[in-house]
């Protein structure tokens, strides 16, 4: 079976004023269709630029990375842009939602643009199935950060996507806030059968994961099945 | 691409408000209206003298001759087309209560006027004035110069005329041309009285017809090309009312044009400050977009929304510009319309609407392309690293060849519908050059600051270093103040310029007086009588009739082609004389003069410049039509006249043989040193009351006047420019605050009192003004001069008082805005921003 992504001896230099920094040096990993990892490391380690480099924000230095199969390497901006809006959802610490739509617009807009014909309904679906069927045209302003998050999970979710990439989804909400949004995450992602790659400073979060893998300065230092 | 969803979530962004596009819309509001309403009174005044074409002509057709009445053949050919009018118009003096004036005449019969209205003051009539004998009807302004009033009498050539009734509405003023003096209206019998009207007199006859009910201006333009098919040597002038009021018609279309590029300079000044305005929208949005890039929109896609967004934002701008330019004519109506000289056409204006409306959005698409471009350097993954700085480069150049493209066509618009396309696309490079110049010349300024060994006087350091500091908007300050500037600098000193010249041509070379229609039989007792006086310091005169050029080299005058700037030599009317000797004042170019006895056929002198204007070279024959009579003459010789003499100079001299026969007149010029010009002017009246008086200074003042009325109004289009510009300052100023807040807070948690940081802010503006109006007095003066050197051939003037005074109200400006729009930063508390932090 096809992974839903896959690594192979991945490098990312990136240019600084002191010289190029190595940020990771030869990752090599791949993630199952439907399963969760955790991807725990110390600051500074390489796990957000891991998670950047698997959804073909940041371009790596070498290496190859398979998306659904697909290469991810020699693609132009606009076709890595359409197979992150056909593959990928994206969930945020800090939601980065477009503070001038509304909640019902912000999941709805990534839909109009990828051609879903019923955009506005599916979006309200989305809205009401994480619980906000009664905040859809209030503007992200208007909501707490627990509910933002939600908005945030239903758009990346919105438009079937069967890759999560979550960056500390929960870095800047309060504890049983953010227990509730992993609740949310997980039976979601468990609902559509996505692959969840989830980044954290909690291991415990972490543990709530098939498997974690553990950064250390750019490298897979270890992998542990739960 | 999807434009649709650009334009749906480009209007749903903009349901929060319009904050943060103020100067955007304030720039481009200002330009585009600037350009809507000159365009929209421009095309409103002509229409209305399009729309008023009879009553301004006071017929459908005029037949004007000049020193003849038409014959009969001739009269009988003009009373076949309908009902006419015969007016007679001239110069004379008008002479009561020891004073004397120059007047302007105008005879007319029973049937006057053919259209519109002629009204008097006190419920009195024309025909009750032309019933009564040598009765008048005179400017009110006539009654105030001589000290007039109603039943008074006002001599004029050897009659006393009483004067009868006051006017107050003339319908067909404008089409008699330039008026010098107040207008009397009389009858022809009352001026056959005067004997003012002597062969060779400076009379112009005019036949005004109005064709048979319902005749249309084509009819009437046919008419007036059989009229000089069937009568080629009449010399007659003959119009339709589309050509009412040519000469008005022409300086209304020139001014608005003038005006035009000047408000264009503004809405290029105000993009500078549409593009600050967008540059800071981007860094606003930076976020946002990073989200969209990682929500799986191509860079294409987020560059079509936030385009859109501007565009939607602009529309806001255009509707309030237009609407302001399609009231326009309302306005000027309402508020001035019964002091205006010239009809205004109470209508939408729609064209000029259009025109401003598209260079309006072009300029800012323009504009916005460059800093927009920064979205494709924005990255989805910049939102995981909290930088959220776009960085430079990338695809630059495509954005800049697609912003050149839209100046391109707005330049193009701009040229294609000027009436001097050459002037207009040298005045587009000019500006274009000056942005340039003016981008480069501040780049360049930067960059040694930056290098330069910092100030020890710290406050000054702080200031001389905030102008270079990453994100500071000196640059953009820079360019919008200095260009306006620029543009005020070269205005004043163009001012300057032709005031200087009018003022220092009068004193020791130009006479104090022209007296026209000095008949041949009293020149000699005119000029003794003038020897008299006391001051008159010279005296000189000449032949003078009036006659138009008919052909050049046997080509017709309508079919010959003129280089630009002397086509004014073939339309209507020109001085003529003749003379045995090289007249004083000129120099022979080439060719020589003829004997002092010629007595061969025709032969003329022509002027070099109008000579070459017309490609006319020794040997070429002229056709010239003098009082209904063809003369060819061959070209002797040309020459250079040095016209800022004022004395007598004449474009065509012909030899005496050909004119000496014609009945004519003389032209006579006094110079005076010393002497009282009033009591000279009241003897020259009284003792030769047929004879017309210009004085110098009179007509110098009425050019200034009218010049002076002209440059206001280029002037107050330029006010547009430097409030622009003030408008990109304060703009570019407020976008810096909140950095400027929270290094405000910074230096004040290190001990940095109010006082130091409001001085070291002065001092950065004062810097900034200064600058700015180092490089508009530049840039300004360069423009000035070549505007001096080419297009007025003036000698040039600098004014070092104008470019302190420059300095010193950029600074102000500078300083003022800056503390207007900064102050807040002040006031900032710390805590509010280190808690942040």
């Amino acid at each position: 079976m096809t992974p839903a992504l896959s690594l192979k001896d991945v490098h990312l230099n990136l240019p600084s004023r002191a010289g190029d920094v190595h940020i990771l040096r030869g990752v090599t990993m791949q993630a199952k269709a439907g399963e969760a990892i955790g991807i725990v490391g110390p600051s500074g380690s390489g796990k957000t630029s891991l998670l950047m480099v698997m959804a073909g924000l940041e371009p790596v230095t070498s290496g190859e990375i398979f998306m659904q199969g697909e290469a991810l390497h020699g693609k132009s901006e606009s076709a890595l842009a359409k197979l992150r809006r056909d593959h990928v959802g994206i969930v945020f610490q800090s939601f980065h939602l477009i503070p001038t739509l509304t909640a019902v617009e912000n999941v709805a807009l990534p839909l109009e643009f990828k051609g879903v014909r019923n955009a506005v309904t599916l979006a309200q679906d989305k809205l009401t199935a994480v619980g906000l069927g009664h905040r859809l045209t209030h503007y992200p302003g208007q909501l707490s950060g627990g509910e933002q998050q939600r908005v945030a999970i239903a758009r990346a979710l919105a438009a079937g996507a069967k890759i999560i990439l979550a960056d500390e989804p929960t870095g800047n909400l309060d504890q049983d806030t953010g227990e509730a949004i992993m609740q949310l995450l997980f039976s979601l992602r468990e609902e559509h059968g996505a692959t969840l790659l989830l980044v954290t400073h909690d291991r415990e979060l972490a543990k709530r994961c098939d498997r974690i893998i553990t950064v250390r300065d750019g490298l897979i230092s270890g992998s542990s099945p739960q | 691409m999807n434009p649709a969803l650009w334009l749906k979530y480009a209007a749903l962004n903009l349901r929060s408000g319009l904050k943060g596009f103020y100067i955007l819309l304030t720039c481009l509001t200002l330009g585009v209206a600037a350009i809507a309403i000159i365009g929209s009174l421009t095309s409103a005044i002509e229409r209305g003298l399009a729309e008023q074409g009879q009553p301004l002509l006071g017929g459908d057709i005029e037949f004007s001759l000049t020193q003849r009445e038409a014959s009969n053949d001739e009269f009988a050919y003009i009373a076949k087309q309908g009902a006419v009018s015969r007016i007679a118009t001239l110069r004379a003096m008008a002479t009561s209560n020891g004073r004397s004036t120059l007047v302007e005449i105008k005879a007319v019969d029973s049937a006057y006027p053919l259209y519109g209205q002629f009204t008097l003051a006190d419920a009195k009539t024309l025909p009750s004035i032309l019933s009564e004998k040598n009765t008048v009807a005179v400017d009110d302004l006539l009654l105030g110069r001589l000290g007039l009033k109603i039943g008074d009498i006002v001599k004029l050539g050897s009659v006393d005329m009483r004067v009868g009734g006051v006017i107050t509405t003339e319908p067909d003023r404008i089409a008699d041309g330039i008026i010098l003096g107040p207008r009397i209206v009389m009858s022809h019998e009352a001026l056959k009285a005067t004997a003012l009207v002597q062969p060779g007199s400076l009379v112009t006859w005019r036949y005004r017809v109005k064709l048979a009910q319902g005749a249309s201006l084509t009819t009437a333009k046919t008419v007036v090309g059989a009229a000089e098919k069937d009568f080629p040597n009449a010399g007659w002038r003959v119009r339709a009312t589309d050509k009412a009021a040519g000469g008005a018609e022409r300086f209304i279309e020139r001014l608005g044009y003038f005006m035009t590029l000047v408000a264009l300079a503004a809405l290029v000044v105000g993009g500078a400050g549409m593009a600050n305005a967008i540059s800071a929208f981007v860094s606003r949005r930076s976020s946002a977009i990073a989200t969209l890039k990682c929500l799986g929109l191509s860079s294409r896609d987020v560059f079509g929304l936030y385009l859109a967004e501007i565009l939607l934002v602009g529309l806001i701008g255009l509707a309030i510009a237009l609407g302001l330019g399609a009231i326009s004519p309302f306005v000027l109506k309402t508020l001035a319309g019964h002091i205006l000289p010239l009809p205004v056409a109470t209508s939408v204006q729609w064209l000029p609407l259009l025109i401003a409306g598209a260079l309006g959005l072009l300029v800012l698409a323009a504009f916005a392309v460059l800093p927009l471009a920064r979205i494709s350097t924005i990255r989805g993954a910049d939102l995981f690293r909290n930088h959220l700085v776009a960085g430079q480069g990338g695809r630059a150049w495509r954005y800049m060849l697609a912003s050149l493209g839209l100046l391109g066509v707005a330049a193009t618009l701009v040229t294609g519908l000027s009436e001097s396309p050459e002037v207009t696309l040298m005045y587009l490079a000019g500006l274009a050059g000056s942005f340039v110049v003016l981008s480069l010349l501040a780049y360049g300024l930067l960059r040694v600051i930056r290098l330069l060994p910092k100030p020890r006087y710290i406050l000054l350091r702080h200031a001389v270093t905030s102008l270079t500091r990453p994100g500071a908007q000196s640059f953009s300050i820079i360019l919008a103040l200095g260009l306006g500037l620029s543009l005020f600098v070269t205005l004043a000193l163009t001012d300057r310029t032709i005031s200087n010249e009018l003022r220092s041509g009068i004193p020791e070379q130009a006479p104090a007086f022209f007296f026209l229609d000095v008949r041949n039989d009293e020149l000699p007792q005119f000029r003794s009588a003038l020897e008299k006086e006391t001051g008159v310091a010279g005296i000189q005169n000449a032949p003078m009739l009036r006659g138009r050029i008919t052909a050049v080299k046997g080509v017709a005058a309508d079919n010959v082609v003129p280089k630009p700037g002397v086509s004014w030599a073939l339309q209507g009317d020109r001085g003529l004389t003749y003379s045995a000797t090289l007249p004083q004042g000129s120099e022979l170019a080439q060719g020589q003069w003829w004997a002092a006895d010629y007595s061969g056929k025709p032969l003329v002198s022509v002027e070099q410049e109008i000579a070459d204007g017309l490609a006319l070279k020794i040997g070429d024959s002229l056709k010239v039509n003098v009082m209904g009579r063809e003369i060819e003459a061959e070209v002797a010789n040309l020459r250079s006249v040095n016209w800022r003499s004022m004395g007598i100079n004449f474009v065509l001299v012909f030899t005496p043989n050909t004119l000496v026969a014609a009945p004519h007149a003389h032209i006579v010029t006094v110079e005076m040193k010393g002497g009282d010009e009033a009591s000279l002017l009241n003897h020259m009246a009284e003792q030769f009351p047929s004879v017309t008086a210009v004085r110098v200074k009179d007509a110098l003042a009425t050019v200034g006047t009218l010049l002076g009325q002209m440059l206001a109004a280029v002037r107050g289009a330029n006010g547009l420019t430097l409030l622009t510009g003030i408008l990109v300052l304060a703009g570019a100023m407020a976008s810096g605050l909140a950095t400027r807040s929270y290094e405000t807070v910074v230096l004040k948690t290190h001990g940095a009192t109010r006082g130091q940081l409001l001085t070291a802010f002065m001092l950065e503006y004062g810097l900034l003004g200064l600058v700015s109006a180092l490089f508009g007095v530049l840039s300004g003066t360069l423009g000035a001069w070549y505007l001096a050197r080419f297009i007025l051939e003036m000698p040039w003037q600098f004014s070092w008082a104008l470019a302190a005074a420059t300095a010193l109200v950029a600074m102000v400006l500078s300083i003022g805005v800056g503390l207007l729009v900064t102050a807040r930063a002040l006031s900032a508390k710390p805590a509010a921003y280190l808690r942040n932090e």
